[in-house]
Order: structure tokens, then sequence, then C-alpha cells
């Protein structure tokens, strides 16, 4: 309990856990800013009539979906660098197999959105002149953002836990000097003390998915 | 001589093996506002979403203003770019609106102005509101479709159709989601366009309405059309006044 009765040793593992952000927060961006387009993109050649890129997309989905993404830490972090010739840095390794895992769940997600925007609204466009692209970026995909929101904030919440799988592979993030503490101290107070903290940075997800669902509520349909 | 604006020719259309469209052929002069009638499943729709490249043909040919669209069948499409020249000489009103629902009333309108024929803001909002003060929208410029009546959606459809400047327009059952009220404005909207003297092409059930406002009338069955002439001559003939009758 010296975690409750000392300070200094209070303030010391808050100081821990805030670098261990430094870690956890960066990926949590990176996996979101990159992930959220290859998705789109992903969605899209799921989704193309041209048999063998769907075939590839839907076999790319199935492994990245269907393994740990653990594993896939681990297979991007010590394979991938094998294959190359060279090293490669841990938060890029961790970032990468993150931002591909990601990917493939948003894609099913977005595919599945674009799916239920009726066919028509694709026809309309393209009876007003529009290309494909067009139809595409001002019709489908605004109306795809507003059915995918809340699939998509289930996604992100497991996001936020899911950062924690980097210690694996050594990188310094919150869970790991929780885990680290825990395993000095004897207490499990570290541990609960990052789990309030993965909770709080959820809560902002929460509220952030709530005021944007608002902001696209001003029409139905 | 009039003009042809569009000319098929030995239109076939085949779904899973079975035939929709079997060899039909018919011609729209500049001008004239000719309805098709038929019974469901007749092939009207498929008729009219082939002649708009919403479906391809098997076989066929169809010309719109001069320009082909195919030559012969589903290998003889001309190539993306000039379809889209080609289809710009349409105008679509759907059976069920197809508005946009996440932009306003006004941007429906403007957009495809602004991003298909290059118009400036001012230009393209300053002729929406034109139509929309037309369609009797002018004060629902700033809402959503989804808090519009459905009649007011169907003629916000058509504005935002006319506001690209087609040459031919095509009416898919205009009227079949509206309750027999909201049918009297819409229809209202479409005499009027006839009157103007519009090339269009409508799909309706509506028989009195195509007695009336339709200069030359198609009689659809089985993929077919069985009969074509005034208004006076189809209905004369005692398939379509047995088909009339059941409408």
């Amino acid at each position: 309990m010296k975690y409750l009765t000392d300070s200094q040793a209070f303030f010391g593992l808050m100081n821990q856990l805030w670098m261990g952000l430094s870690v956890t927060l960066p990926l949590f961006f990176y996996t979101l800013i990159f992930s959220l387009p290859l998705g789109v993109a992903v969605a899209l050649l799921r989704m193309s009539r041209f048999r063998p890129v769907a075939f590839v997309t839907r076999i790319y989905i199935l492994v990245l979906r269907g393994t740990p993404l653990i594993l896939q830490i681990f297979a991007i972090y010590f394979l991938l660098p094998k294959l190359l010739g060279h090293s490669m840095d841990r938060m890029f390794s961790a970032s990468l197999a993150f931002v591909l895992n990601y990917a493939a769940y948003f894609a099913e997600i977005f595919r599945g959105g674009l799916e239920s925007v009726p066919r028509g609204q694709r026809e309309a466009g393209k009876m007003l002149g529009m290309s494909r692209t067009q139809v595409f970026f001002r019709i489908l995909l605004p109306q795809m953002a507003k059915r995918c929101l809340l699939p998509v904030s289930n996604e992100v919440v497991t996001l936020v836990k899911d950062t924690a799988l980097v210690t694996a592979i050594a990188l310094c993030d919150m869970y790991y000097y929780a885990k680290r503490a825990t395993s000095a101290s004897g207490s499990l107070l570290p541990l609960f003390i990052a789990g309030a903290l993965y909770l709080l940075m959820n809560t902002l997800v929460e509220v952030a998915f709530n005021r944007l669902n608002r902001r696209l509520d001003y029409y139905r349909g | 001589m009039r003009e042809n604006l569009l000319t098929a020719q030995g239109l076939v259309k085949r779904f899973e093996g079975r035939d929709v469209l079997k060899n039909v052929s018919l011609t729209l002069e500049k001008g004239e506002t000719a309805a098709v009638i038929g019974a469901s499943g007749a092939g009207k729709s498929t008729l009219l979403r082939c002649l708009c490249e919403l479906e391809r043909v098997d076989e066929g040919t169809i010309e719109i203003g001069g320009q082909t669209m195919t030559n012969g069948g589903r290998y003889g499409y001309a190539p993306e770019k000039e379809l889209r020249r080609i289809r710009r000489r349409m105008g679509y009103v759907f059976q069920d609106f197809q508005l946009f629902p996440h932009f306003s009333v006004l941007r429906n309108v403007t957009e495809a102005q602004r991003c298909v024929l290059g118009r400036s803001r001012k230009e393209a909002e300053e002729k929406a509101r034109a139509l929309l003060d037309r369609m009797a929208l002018s004060d629902k410029a700033d809402t959503y479709p989804c808090f519009l009546s459905g009649g007011q959606r169907q003629r916000l459809a058509i504005a935002r159709m006319l506001a690209m400047d087609p040459d031919i327009l095509c009416f898919d059952e205009p009227t079949s989601a509206l309750d027999p009220q909201l049918t009297k404005e819409v229809l209202q909207v479409i005499r009027s366009l006839a009157e103007e003297g519009r090339t269009m092409l409508i799909i309706t059930h509506e028989m009195a309405f195509a007695r009336e406002a339709a200069g030359r009338i198609f009689y659809m069955a089985d993929g077919r059309i069985l009969r074509e002439g005034t208004p006076e001559d189809v209905f004369a003939d005692p398939r379509v006044r047995a088909f009339a009758q059941t409408e």
C-alpha cells in the first residue's frame, strides 16, 4: 500500500504513467489517422467487381481479423526486418501492425455502411452527370460516415485498450510502467490506476463520438 | 421534318436468362410528351432505365440527340466519358425521389450544377432559387429533404433535374409513391412542363393523365410495345381498354 501512504512513490508512479502516455497516445492517434482512410480503400477493393482484387482483399481481412493482434505485432516487429534486411523502429512496427489490423475492421464496417446506402443514390448522382468519383465523395461517403459512426466508436474504444499490447515488444507504454510498478511493489494499485486512466481516455472518446453523432443528426435517412 | 431526339432500335434486355425487353423500338421527337403505360412487369421501367444507361441492353442501338450511346448491344457502348456527356442530356425523376438526404433542399439543386457544369455558387443558387420558386418550395430552401412531404420531395427532385438543363425529361412512375392529393400537385407540375414544349418520356399508371397530357402513348405488355400512337388511337384498342379498366 505504499502508493497510498507514500506521496513520493505515488507521484513517481504517476510520472511514469505520464511517460507511458507518450507512447500510448501517439500510437492511438497514428492508428486512427491512417487506418480510417486505409479502411475506406480496403472496403472499396473488397467491393471491386474485378474478382481477383476482391478475393485478395477478402483474404487480407480474414487474416487480420482472424489472428490475434499481438501475433501480428510480433510478426511485423520480428519477421519483417528479416525479410527487409534491416531493423525497424519498435514504435513504427507497432503502429504499422495496428494500422493494418484496424483497417481490416474498419473496412468491413465501411463496406456495410456503403452497401446500406440505397442504390438509387448512386443512380441519382449518375443521372445528374456526376463522375463515379464525385458520386463517391459527395453522395456516398458522407452518408456512409453517418451510418458507420456508432460501429466505428466501438472500434475506437477497443483501440484505446488494445494499445496496451505493445508492452509485448517492450515498448514503454502506460501499461508497461503500471505492470512494472506492480511487479516491483507487489501492489495491484498501479494497474488499477492505469485502468482508471484508460477509462478516462475512453470517456473522452465517448463524449467526442456523442457530439459527432449529434452533429450528424440534422437529417434522417 | 421534326427532329428525333431519341432513337432506340431492337432493344433486348435479359435478366438472368429471362427476356424483359423483347425487341423494343421507339423514337421520341423534340418537344413531344410521350407516356408509357402497361401492367407491372411489362418492362416499362427497364426500358426507361436502359434509355438512360442505368441498365445496359443486351442487343439493339440507342441514339440520343445524334450521339450514339450503343451501336450494338452490350459491347457497343460508347466510352464512359462520352456516355457521361450523353447522359447529361437526360434528366431522370425516380419513383422514390432519391433526393440527397445529407444536403439541404437548396444544395440538392446546386450540387451537380457546380461540380458537373462548373457553375459558380452565385449562378447555381440563382438558378436553384428560381426553380424552387416555380416548384413552390422557396420557403424550404434551407431545410432538409426529410422534412418535406412526398409531393414536395418529388417537386424538389424535378427542380434538381431541371437545374441541369436536360433535353429529355424521364419520369419513372413519378406519382406512384404519393397519395391522390399529392399526385395532383406533381402531375400539375409535369403538365406545365409539357405545355412548355419540353421533350418528356413518362411512365405512369395515371390513365387520365396520360390520355390528356401526352401527345403519344406507348402501351407495353410482356416486354414489347404492343401499340403506339395518339391517345385516341391507343385507347381505342380493345387490349388497351381492357388494361386501362384494371388500373
